[in-house]
């Protein structure tokens, strides 16, 4: 029975809830919380709170625009009110074809799929074409069995999301719905026995720190 | 008891237009009245919106929310003039989907913060003239009705079940998908059913038996 054990912090959660989250990290968040439904109720209740601060903040003066504001109710309620079955029907999800199975893909990606992976060795990388103001890069990450990441760090973070197969490292075991953020400085080298899908994001180039594929360094973006 | 509720608040409202709307909005929010809206109110409001499309009602809740989301909107985005705008996109909102908002599952006002913090995000999205499509409704589902909130809603065994019969019911062919979600997911009746996608019950019932059928067949494959 798979079982989820790394999950987001609160104040990653807190900043998901508000919106203020970077969408990449977003993304995996909201991956996370339909997996997890001890976060998405954690989630649930930091919405119910920011309502709460909604209804409580202060008020900015609107005596300017208060005729707009009157304007504006009047023609909302010329507009018809729809209800539209295709609200409560277009719930689909994409699949990603991935040894020889398919795998349900989070929501937050299905605008973002279908993808093309460029490979090097058992590693093979999709960029998700997803713009950040912060600079950081997100992609899937698919990893055949025995393979693995070269022991490396990161100048930023290092985020992975788990979504099929299962991966290990010096800081525990993963499986799908596994939430990990790693800060910068902190070193790993994960493998995956059984191979492994993932979405990650990396807000600077990789650096490794052992042997040859150190010599990969000066062409950071391999895996970024 | 509504009747009284809605007494207190609303013979001002019916008197005050234009440029008193602002004094209104205060005089209604005044500290000194910290009991005349409640969460209960807001939870009738909207529901009058859902079920009988209450002009009244709405009114109430927009003439409530609009300076709260203009003010969020001051602090969130670039200008008046996008402040306003997220109000209406909001507001809006409100009026035409107020019948996927669902009591049970949190306050009217944690519903309305949901659809303004998604609006905000697709608008600040728009502004950076991203090319990607990641939309907010795709990170926190709030209009398209619950399937994934009641899939996280399972917990252990059943949650990984209720994700693999997704993946199942997604091999479906999309007419069948859709009348498998409405009756198992959303508990509609085939007739309900029949009259939101506009076809023959008799289309209904044979498209239900198809699903099943090859539901029945993948699930025991999947056993062998």
């Amino acid at each position: 029975m798979p079982m989820i054990n790394h999950h987001p912090d609160s104040q990653l959660l807190q900043a998901f809830a508000a919106g203020t989250l970077a969408p990449s990290l977003s993304i995996a968040v909201s991956a996370h919380l339909e997996l997890c439904s001890r976060c998405s109720r954690q989630v649930h209740r930091l919405e119910a709170r920011l309502a709460e601060s909604l209804l409580q903040g202060e008020l900015a003066d609107d005596e300017p625009v208060a005729d707009d504001l009157e304007a504006m109710l009047q023609q909302i309620l010329q507009s018809p009110q729809m209800e539209s079955p295709k609200d409560v029907m277009s719930s689909r999800l994409p699949v990603l074809d991935w040894q020889g199975q398919e795998i349900l893909m989070p929501r937050a990606l299905r605008h973002l799929l279908p993808v093309s992976w460029q490979r090097m060795g058992k590693v093979a990388r999709a960029r998700l074409a997803l713009s950040e103001v912060d600079g950081s890069r997100a992609s899937l990450l698919a990893i055949e069995p025995g393979g693995g990441v070269p022991a490396h760090q990161h100048a930023g973070y290092e985020l992975t999301l788990l979504l099929a197969g299962n991966m290990l490292d010096e800081h525990g075991c993963y499986q799908a719905g596994d939430f990990l953020l790693l800060q910068g400085s902190q070193t790993h080298t994960p493998v995956t026995p059984d191979g492994c899908l993932c979405y990650t994001v990396l807000d600077a180039p990789v650096q490794f720190t052992r042997g040859l594929p150190r010599l990969l360094n000066g062409f950071g973006s391999l895996l970024y | 008891m509504v009747r009284q509720d809605q007494n207190r608040i609303a013979s001002p409202a019916i008197r005050y237009t234009g440029a008193t709307y602002a004094y209104h909005i205060r005089a209604l929010m005044d500290d000194s009245n910290p009991e005349m809206i409640e969460p209960s109110h807001l939870a009738q409001w909207l529901q009058r919106v859902a079920e009988e499309r209450s002009a009244d009602a709405y009114s109430r809740l927009f003439r409530y929310f609009a300076p709260r989301i203009r003010s969020y909107g001051l602090r969130h985005l670039y200008s008046e003039a996008q402040a306003m705008e997220l109000v209406q996109n909001t507001l809006l909102t409100v009026w035409q989907k107020a019948h996927l908002y669902q009591g049970e599952k949190g306050a009217a006002a944690t519903w309305i913060y949901t659809v303004m913090r998604n609006q905000c995000f697709d608008m600040l999205r728009r502004q950076m003239a991203s090319k990607e499509q990641l939309v907010a409704e795709d990170l926190w589902p709030v209009l398209e009705l619950q399937v994934e909130t009641d899939l996280v809603a399972d917990t252990g065994e059943n949650q990984v079940l209720t994700r693999q019969l997704a993946q199942y019911i997604h091999r479906l062919p999309v007419a069948q998908q859709e009348v498998v979600r409405g009756i198992y997911l959303q508990d509609l009746t085939l007739q309900e059913l029949a009259e939101r996608l506009d076809v023959p019950l008799g289309t209904i019932k044979s498209r239900l038996r198809l699903a099943l059928e090859k539901l029945r067949e993948q699930i025991g494959h999947a056993d062998d």
